[in-house]
C-alpha cells in the first residue's frame, strides 16, 4: 500500500437501508478540503443535497469526522467533528464530542465514518479494524446513555471498545438531542442525536490497533513537545474558566484524549450517584433557569446527560416555558404542574415528559421555533432565538456573531464582549481560528482566540512535518475558508439570505423579556452596517448575503457556484 | 541509585499523551497499541478511573524467570529489564507471567517488549501533565507514597473540622 502519512486513509461508508458497507480514499477529498469539519461537510453538501429534503428522513447523511492530527501526539488531538443537515434548524449542523471515539476510528483504518438511509429496525454498528457489523439493537434500544455502553461491551464481550451513542431523546427524535461519546462527551449543538434516532442507529462501536504514520517522527515528537509545554504554562485563570470551576466545586479528573487541559469534571457529591459534567452545561442550563442549588443541578446535568439532551436548547426551551408560565400566556392546565423559576424538581419532569413526548413535553420536543408555533400567538415574542431555530442569551458583545454565524446556529462559537464597527474584523479572526482547528483536527479552545498558542503557524508546522510537505499557515487559510464558503453556500442553498440574518427581537428593544438588558438595546442600522462589512470581508454579496461567483470560484469552488445558480 | 517509574492512578486523568509519547518515540508512528505502557479506563455509572500500567522494575522480574531463551535480561544504560529481539521467539511466556501485565508482545515486530526507561530520562513522566508518573530514585519511592498518604489524611482532616 501507497505509504500515507498522519491519514488512516480511508471513508468508511455505511448504508444502512441496504446494510451495504464500502470505502473509497480519503485523498479524494482531502485535496480540496483537508480533512475533519471541512471534509464532513462537504460530504453532506453532497450527500443531504437535495433542498429541503427531510433531515430525519433517510435522504440525509451524517459524516463522523477526524483530521489529519486526530489521534496523533498533538494535543488536543481527540475531537470527533459530526457533520448532517440539523432536524432543528434544517440548516447544516456541526458539532463535535471529545474522548477517543475519533483517534480509535483512525486506528481502525477510518478518517470518516459516513452513515446513510435508514434501518428498518433499531440497529447498531460494530467497527473491529477491518471487520463492520450491523448487528440487531433490540436490546439496547431505550436504554439510557448510561446503561447503553455497558451492553454494548456486555454483548460484544470487548471491554477496549470505544463508542458514541444517542439515548431516549435521540430515539424518540427531540430536536435538540445530543450524540454522547465514550469520554461522556456530548456532541451538543443542532440535535444530530435526532438524525441517528431516525436512522434507528442506537450507537456506533470502534476498536483498531492501527497506527498512524508521521513523515518526519523526531521532528514531529518536538514540536508536539513544544505546544505541551506551552499550554502548560497559560495561566488557566487567565484562559479557561473551566479550571476555575473545577476547583471551586469539584474534582480533577478526565481528559479527551492526548489533552493536558482536562476541562471534563467528574463528581460525586452525596446524595445522588456519579457521573462526568462538563462545566458549560452549568452555564448553558443551571443559569437560565435559575438553579442555584449545586446537588439539585447535578441531579438535573445527570438526567441531561442520560436522556441525551443538549444542555444549552434544553435550558433555552425551559426557561421560554417558564417565561410563558409567569406572563399567563400557558398555564398548569397545559404543563401538568407549575413551573417556577429555580424549581429543580418541575424541571426534572419536563426534562422527564419532553423525553417521553408526554403532553407538553412533545410541543417542546420540537424546539424552539416549532414550539411557538404550536403554542401560538404572543408566545413567539419571547423567545430568544435566531432564525436559525436556536436561542441565545441575550448578550450585547455575542450579538453580530450569533446573527450570521455560518452554520446558522448559534452557542458553539463565542466573541469578545466589546461592540463596536470593527467587530466584523474580531468575528472573521474568531471564526477562522476555530475553522482551521476543527479541520486540521485539534481542539479550538486551544487556538489564538481563546487566548492560547495554537496559531495558524503552529497547526501549518505540525502539519508540514507530519504530512512530509509543506503546508504553509497560508495555504492552510485558504482550506479553512474554503470550507467556511461551502458551510455558507449550504444555507444559501436552503434558502438562507441576508434577511435571515436576524436576532432576537428583545435584542433591538430596551425592555427584553425582564427589563435586564435596558440601556443597552442594539441599534437596528448599526446592526445593517455590521452585516454589511461582515459580507465585504466574507465576499457575500452585500444585497442577498449570498457567497458571490467570484469569491467561491477564488476558493475553487466552481462547482458550487454552479449549483447555487441553478437554484 | 537505581530510579524506578511511580504510577499514582489517583491523578490519572486517561488523557493517553504518555501513549502517543512513547509510541511516537519507540516507533516513529502515533500508535498506541505498540505504546511500552498502556492507559486502561473504565466506566461504571459515567464514572471513569484511568491508570497507566507499564514495567515496575520488579526485583525479581517474573517476565525473566519465565522467558525460555534468556531474551529477556536487565541491562542498559540505567538496568531496565530488556528485551533481545533477536533471541526472542515471541512464545508470550512473559506476557503471561508478568503480574502487572506490562509485558506485551509487539504486533508489529512480533517481539516481547515493555519500558526501556527511555535510557534514564523517561519521555511518559515528562509530559504526564498531572505527574501521575514520576521519575523516582528507588530510596525515595516509600517516603513519596507515604507523603502522600499523609497528604490525604490532612485533606480529610480538614475537611471533618470544617
Amino acid at each position: 500500500m501507497k505509504s500515507v502519512y498522519l491519514y488512516a486513509g480511508k471513508i468508511l461508508w455505511v448504508d444502512l437501508t441496504s446494510g451495504k458497507v464500502w470505502t473509497t480514499p480519503t485523498a479524494a477529498y482531502a485535496k480540496r478540503f483537508l480533512g475533519g469539519k471541512g471534509i464532513g461537510v462537504r460530504i453532506v453538501w453532497e450527500k443531504s443535497g437535495l433542498p429541503s429534503a427531510d433531515p430525519l428522513g433517510p435522504d440525509n447523511a451524517l459524516s463522523f469526522d477526524s483530521g489529519p492530527l486526530t489521534g496523533t501526539m498533538m494535543p488536543g488531538s481527540g475531537r470527533c467533528h459530526i457533520s448532517s443537515k440539523s432536524p432543528l434548524t434544517g440548516l447544516l449542523g456541526v458539532t463535535s464530542f471529545g474522548g477517543s471515539f475519533a483517534p480509535e476510528l483512525k486506528y481502525a483504518g477510518y478518517d470518516h465514518l459516513v452513515i446513510t438511509g435508514q434501518a428498518a429496525e433499531p440497529a447498531y454498528l460494530a467497527i473491529d479494524n477491518e471487520e463492520v457489523t450491523i448487528r440487531p439493537a433490540a436490546n439496547i434500544w431505550g436504554l439510557d446513555t448510561y446503561e447503553t455502553p455497558k451492553a454494548l461491551r456486555k454483548e460484544l464481550k470487548d471491554e477496549e471498545i470505544q463508542w458514541a451513542c444517542i439515548g431516549p431523546a435521540g430515539e424518540k427524535l427531540i430536536r435538540f438531542a445530543t450524540i454522547i461519546g465514550n469520554m461522556r462527551d456530548s456532541a451538543g449543538r443542532t440535535g444530530l442525536g435526532a438524525v441517528m434516532g431516525s436512522k434507528k442507529l442506537k450507537a456506533v462501536t470502534v476498536h483498531g490497533t492501527g497506527g498512524l504514520r508521521v513523515a518526519r517522527p523526531e521532528r514531529f515528537y518536538e514540536v508536539c513537545a513544544h505546544t505541551l509545554d506551552a499550554l502548560k504554562v497559560s495561566d488557566p485563570d487567565k484562559t479557561i474558566s473551566i479550571q476555575r470551576y473545577r476547583r471551586d466545586e469539584g474534582r480533577q479528573k478526565t481528559s479527551c484524549f492526548s489533552c493536558p487541559t482536562r476541562c471534563e469534571e467528574e463528581y460525586d457529591p452525596s446524595g445522588i450517584r456519579d457521573g462526568v459534567v462538563y462545566y458549560k452545561w452549568y452555564a448553558e442550563m443551571a443559569n437560565k433557569i435559575g438553579v442555584r442549588d449545586m446537588t439539585m443541578w447535578r441531579e438535573l446535568a445527570l438526567c441531561i446527560n442520560k436522556y441525551g439532551y443538549d444542555a444549552g436548547s434544553l435550558g433555552d426551551i425551559t426557561a421560554w416555558a417558564t417565561d410563558l408560565f409567569e406572563r399567563g400566556i400557558i398555564d398548569e392546565k397545559d404543563v401538568g404542574f407549575p413551573l417556577a423559576w429555580g424549581n429543580s424538581e418541575a424541571y426534572l419532569r419536563l426534562a422527564e415528559i419532553i423525553a417521553r413526548r408526554e403532553g407538553f413535553g412533545d410541543v417542546l420536543a420540537e424546539g424552539l421555533t416549532r414550539a411557538a408555533r404550536s403554542i401560538g400567538p404572543g408566545s413567539e415574542r419571547y423567545a430568544v432565538r435566531t432564525y436559525a431555530g436556536n436561542s441565545e442569551e441575550v448578550t450585547h458583545g455575542s450579538a453580530q456573531f450569533y446573527g450570521h454565524f455560518a452554520e446558522g446556529i448559534a452557542g458553539t462559537r463565542l466573541a469578545f464582549p466589546m461592540e463596536d464597527t470593527s467587530k466584523a474584523k474580531t468575528i472573521v479572526y474568531t471564526e477562522d481560528a476555530i475553522g482551521r482547528a476543527e479541520i486540521v483536527g485539534s481542539c479550538k479552545w486551544h487556538t489564538e482566540f481563546n487566548g492560547l498558542p495554537l496559531t495558524s503557524d503552529v497547526h501549518a508546522e505540525v502539519l508540514s512535518i507530519g504530512l512530509g510537505k509543506e503546508i504553509t499557515a497560508n495555504e492552510l487559510s485558504v482550506y479553512q475558508q474554503r470550507v467556511h464558503q461551502l458551510e455558507r453556500a449550504f444555507n444559501c442553498r436552503e434558502g438562507l439570505r441576508r434577511e435571515h440574518d436576524i436576532l432576537p427581537d428583545q435584542y433591538f428593544t430596551d425592555s427584553g423579556s425582564d427589563g435586564r438588558i435596558k440601556g443597552i438595546a442594539m441599534d437596528r442600522s448599526n446592526f445593517e452596517v455590521m452585516k454589511d462589512r461582515y459580507y465585504q470581508l466574507r465576499g457575500w454579496d452585500l444585497t442577498t448575503g449570498v457567497p458571490t461567483r467570484a469569491t467561491l470560484e477564488s476558493f475553487d469552488l466552481k462547482d458550487v457556484a454552479d449549483i447555487l445558480e441553478k437554484g | 541509585m537505581r530510579y524506578i517509574i511511580s504510577i499514582d492512578a489517583t491523578r490519572c486523568t486517561g488523557c493517553r499523551i504518555c501513549e502517543m509519547v512513547c509510541s511516537l518515540s519507540h516507533t516513529g508512528a502515533c500508535w498506541p497499541e505498540r505504546s511500552r505502557l498502556r492507559v486502561v479506563s473504565e466506566e461504571t455509572d459515567g464514572r471513569i478511573e484511568s491508570v497507566p500500567v507499564l514495567c515496575m522494575q520488579c526485583e525479581v522480574p517474573a517476565c525473566r524467570l519465565a522467558c525460555p531463551t534468556g531474551a529477556t535480561f536487565e541491562g542498559g544504560p540505567v538496568g531496565a529489564i530488556l528485551v533481545a529481539a533477536e533471541k526472542c521467539i515471541g512464545c508470550s511466556a512473559c506476557v503471561w507471567a508478568c503480574p502487572f501485565g506490562a509485558s506485551e508482545l509487539d504486533l508489529a515486530t512480533r517481539v516481547a517488549h515493555r519500558c526501556d526507561l527511555c535510557e534514564g530520562d523517561p519521555r511518559c513522566v515528562k509530559y504526564c501533565p498531572t505527574g501521575s508518573l514520576r521519575y523516582l530514585p528507588e530510596d525515595k519511592l516509600a517516603i513519596a507514597e507515604q507523603r502522600r498518604k499523609l497528604g490525604v489524611l490532612i485533606d480529610l482532616q480538614r475537611l471533618i473540622r470544617g
